[in-house]
This record gives C-alpha cells, structure tokens and sequence, in this order.
C-alpha cells in the first residue's frame, strides 16, 4: 500500500503546484498548459480513488474539449501588454476581496471540521461493492437524479443554441459555394476564345 | 518514533517482495507489446511504400537489403545522426516537450489493447473511454508543437489538425456509443467477446464505414491530409522540426494509424475471433485472426491515401459536422430502441 500513498500524494502535490503555477505564469499560453496538468493531475486521484469512470471522464471533458477551447483562444488573442497593465489595475481588488472572502470561508469550515464516528464505516465506493463503476452511476443517474440530469441537458442545449445565435451571419454576409452551380457550369459561359491581332491587343 | 520506522521497513520489505515481482512483469509485458509495435511502425512505412508503388506501377524501394527489406531501417539511422535543429525565437522547452508526448500518447495507449482471450497488459473496465481519453489528449502535441516553433506555417498546420480532430472525436465518439450499446460493456474484452454469434460489421455497416472515414481524419490521413497540405502549408505542424522530434512524430502517427486499425478491429471486425467457430477457422491462433485483419484495415489505409484526392478545408467541416455527426446521432438513438426493443420481448 506504500505505493498507493505515494501516488497519492504525488498527485495531490502536481495537482497543487501546477494550480499554483497556473496563476503566476505570466505567459497565458503557459497558464493555460499548467491548467492542463492540472486537470491530468486530478484525474489521477480519481483512479486512486477507484472511480475509473470519473477519471476519464474528467479527462475527456475538461482535457480534451474544454481545454483546448481555452489554448486556442489564448493563441489566437496576442494580449496588448500596455492597455492590460491599465485595465488590470482597477479589476484588481475584485480578485483580493473575492480570495479574502474564499479564503476565510475555508477556513472557517476546515477549522470547525472533525469526522463523524461512524464515517469509516460509510464508505460506500462502487469498488467495493461488486457493481462496475459505470453501472453504478448509470443506475443512480437516471432513477434518483433523472430530472436534475434533464435540466442540465436542457441548460446545455439552451449554450448551444445561444452560441449557434451568436456565430450566426445574414445570408447576404456569407460565402458559400453552391455544388450545383459549380457542377452545372459549361465552358461557354467561363471561357472566350479571342484571337488577338499583334500589336493590337485585344 | 521506532514504531514510523518499523512500519516503514515492513512496507519497504513487502514492497521489494510482491511488488518488485509485480513491476517486472508489467515491464516485461510492456516490453513484449512496445517493440513488436515500433518494429510493426517500421515496416508499415515500407509496407506503405510498396504497396502505393505496386498502384502506381512502380517498383518501390528495392535497394536496401532483399526486397528493399532493410529501408526503413536505413531511414531510422539517416533520421538518427541528423542534427536537431530549434528554431530562434522557438520556445525550446514547448518545442521539445510536444514530440515526446505525442510519442508517449501513442504508445500508452496500447496499455488496454487485447491481442488475444485475456491477452492485454491491463484489462480494466472502462478501457473504450481511456483509448477515447488518450486519442483525444494528443491534439495537445500538435497545437504545441505548432504554437512553440513560432513559425506561420507550423501555426496554421497546427490550427487545422486540431479542428479537424476535434470535429471527427465528436463523430467517432457517436460511433463508440453504438458499439458499447450491442455489446453491453465498456471493457474492450467483452466487447470482443460479445461477437462471438455475428461481427458488428454486420448489423452496425454505416457505422463501420462512418468509423473507417473519421479515423482518416484522427490520423491525419489521406484524403483529410489538410494538416500537412505540401502545396500550401510546406508540411504543416512539424516543418520546424528535424532528426529525432521529428522521428518521434513520425512514429507516433503512424502507430496511431495501426491503433485505428486495432479498434476497427476489435470494434467491428470481431477482435481475436475466427469469422465461424468451426474447424478449419479454428486451427489458426488467436493472434494470427487479429493480426490479419488489422492488416486488411491498414491495407485499406494505404489504399485510400494512394487513391483519393485530398478534400478542400470547407468540404472537410461540412462532412463531420452536417453529415456524419446528425447521421451517426440518429443511429445512436436507433440502435438505442432496438436494444431495449430487443431486452424487452427476451431475445437478448
């Protein structure tokens, strides 16, 4: 079991250090790579957790979509170094107060915590019991949670339309090309054969 | 204070017992799975070669060994003592970092891969979801390598692939839903084994063929080369690179080429299993059924790639996402309906 704690707190600690790293790296591209090792970090500790499921599913999502939406758009936005410095200077405070308020918040709740007796023997994860993860989730998920599950599909269906509006140009704004026309074309109406006299021109 | 200690030298010798025997048969399992698959990229490339060649009315390299049979390890040492060249302005770490982790993407995948009846390094149960999980990580290779060679060309090809990529996950994921809903599992064993009556290529056609297209696309293939356009973009995400980094990036697509392959296979095509279970199927060896029919689907590789002209960027978006995407959702839902229809009058 030495390797299980090792793991673990290896883990724990990338996972701290590149969240960390993460907000000082002054590059936002490298900020945003760090937010990825991070995520890769915390799916780790889902395995150790025993919940395979979770982990890749974590991996998946915020890795493999939401992720690289994030490194895209910090490639694509080169950041204008003088008008930020400006900005930032007022946002400033918003951030402190909200981490003040975060902060102190946690500590409150971590200073008053301690264990329920009984709370070793509630252990309830699927790995000890002889269902597979997937089940496990999968019964729970569409019996006691089917209209909460519902609502966040309906939620995630009303981003999507609301980003297809956004993106969405007037017709007269695009350009398309239409298969038919292309096909369709003859060479009568693309190319005139005109023979030039020399030194005339055409 | 003695107490830590003793503990700790209790697990330190429990460690060097069990768990020392346990990592030198994983290493060795790895071992036994990773240099049959580098020797297997090797003489894909060759492969590869010939067979477009013998298409084109060629001979193909023939100069290298019988056969030309030593090429690819010709072009391994040429490869090898070149010099390895970082641009100026180029993020050196970045630069570095992308090929190998492309590289090791490709090969951990395989961790879950079963070549034969229990024959994989780790049988767990969510093994679709970590190969979707790890093919989909390694986009993040060629955005980084495209972002830190700071070149316009690297960049560009960069952009492409990774949209490209993530377009047709979406579909090849649709595709993946289909196949654990017949088979009923998410381990890949089981997955075989639940078509031991019929392939999945039977019933699950469309999805075969909608599976074999977007995996062109993952692999960066023909006709969806897009990424590495010569006439536009030089070669794409990895201009910038020479010698090793760009070995590795070599190694690493095609691998992913003989990964698509794998789960074409054990996907549609049955894994390990004979096409009958009777007698003269049966006397070949498991790895031999699976070994030829990931050979037919890399053949169908190289054949694409050596017939069809490349799509234009537009066309290319327009079939992932107005075609195959709305195509392989409705399936989904069909194959949904008969599952259940099927559960609910007791024949399944």
């Amino acid at each position: 079991m030495v390797i299980f704690g090792m793991m673990f707190y290896l883990f724990a600690g990338l996972t701290l250090l590149s969240a960390f790293l993460t907000l000082i790296a002054r590059a936002p591209v490298h900020s945003a790579l760090w937010l990825i090792f991070m995520f890769l970090n915390g799916a780790g500790l889902f395995v150790l957790l025993g919940s395979e499921l979770l982990a890749m599913i974590f991996v998946i999502v915020y890795v493999g979509a939401v992720a690289v939406l994030f490194l895209f758009v910090v490639m694509m936005i080169k950041p204008q170094r003088e008008v930020l410095k400006k900005e930032i200077k007022w946002y400033k405070r918003i951030p402190v107060l909200i981490g003040i308020f975060f902060g102190s918040e946690m500590v409150f709740i971590l200073g008053g915590w301690s264990f329920v007796p009984v709370a070793s023997t509630l252990d309830q994860l699927p790995s000890r019991v002889q269902i597979s993860n997937t089940t496990a989730i999968g019964n729970i998920l569409y019996t006691h949670y089917a209209v909460l599950f519902e609502i966040a599909g309906f939620i995630l269906l009303g981003a999507m339309v609301g980003a297809i509006v956004l993106t969405k140009r007037a017709p007269k704004e695009r350009y398309r090309q239409k298969m038919s026309d292309q096909v369709l074309e003859k060479k009568k109406n693309r190319i005139k054969i005109c023979h030039v006299d020399i030194r005339k021109g055409v | 204070m003695k107490n830590f200690f003793s503990f700790f030298y209790q697990e330190i010798q429990s460690f060097c017992g069990r768990d020392l025997l346990f990592f030198g048969e994983m290493i060795f399992k790895i071992l036994m799975v990773i240099l049959p698959l580098l020797l297997g990229v090797a003489f894909l490339t060759l492969f590869e070669r010939k067979v477009i060649a013998a298409i084109q009315l060629r001979r193909g390299p023939n100069v290298v060994g019988p056969f030309g049979i030593l090429q690819p390890f010709a072009d391994g040492l040429k490869l090898l003592h070149k010099e390895i060249i970082i641009p100026h302005r180029a993020n050196k770490f970045l630069f570095l970092l992308a090929p190998i982790f492309t590289f090791t993407l490709a090969l951990s995948v395989w961790a879950v891969i079963p070549f034969g009846f229990k024959q994989s390094i780790s049988n767990i149960n969510v093994g679709v979801l970590y190969v979707f999980a790890v093919s989909s990580l390694s986009v993040y290779g060629l955005i980084i390598a495209g972002w830190a060679s700071q070149s316009r060309y690297a960049f560009l090809g960069a952009l492409r692939s990774a949209a490209q990529m993530i377009s047709y996950e979406v579909s090849l994921g649709f595709v993946i839903v289909t196949v654990v809903l017949c088979a009923g599992s998410m381990n890949l064993q089981e997955i075989v084994l639940a078509q031991q009556k019929f392939w999945f290529v039977v019933p699950l056609f469309p999805m075969f063929f909608i599976f074999m297209v977007s995996a062109f696309a993952e692999t960066n293939r023909a006709p969806f080369d897009l990424p590495e356009a010569e006439t536009e973009l030089v070669s794409g995400y990895n201009v910038e690179y020479s010698s090793m980094p760009f070995a590795l990036f070599f190694l690493g697509e095609y691998a992913n080429m003989i990964l698509m392959s794998v789960l074409g296979t054990i996907f549609f095509l049955g894994g390990w299993l004979p096409p009958f279970e009777c007698r003269p199927f049966t006397w070949l060896p498991d790895g031999a059924w699976f070994g030829m029919k990931v050979l037919i689907l890399l053949f169908v590789f190289v054949w694409v790639r050596a017939t069809f002209p490349r799509y234009r960027y537009d066309q290319l978006m327009r079939l992932g996402w107005k075609f195959f995407l709305p195509f392989s959702l409705i399936w989904v839902v069909l194959t949904a309906a008969f599952v259940v229809f099927l559960k609910e009058s007791g024949s399944l």
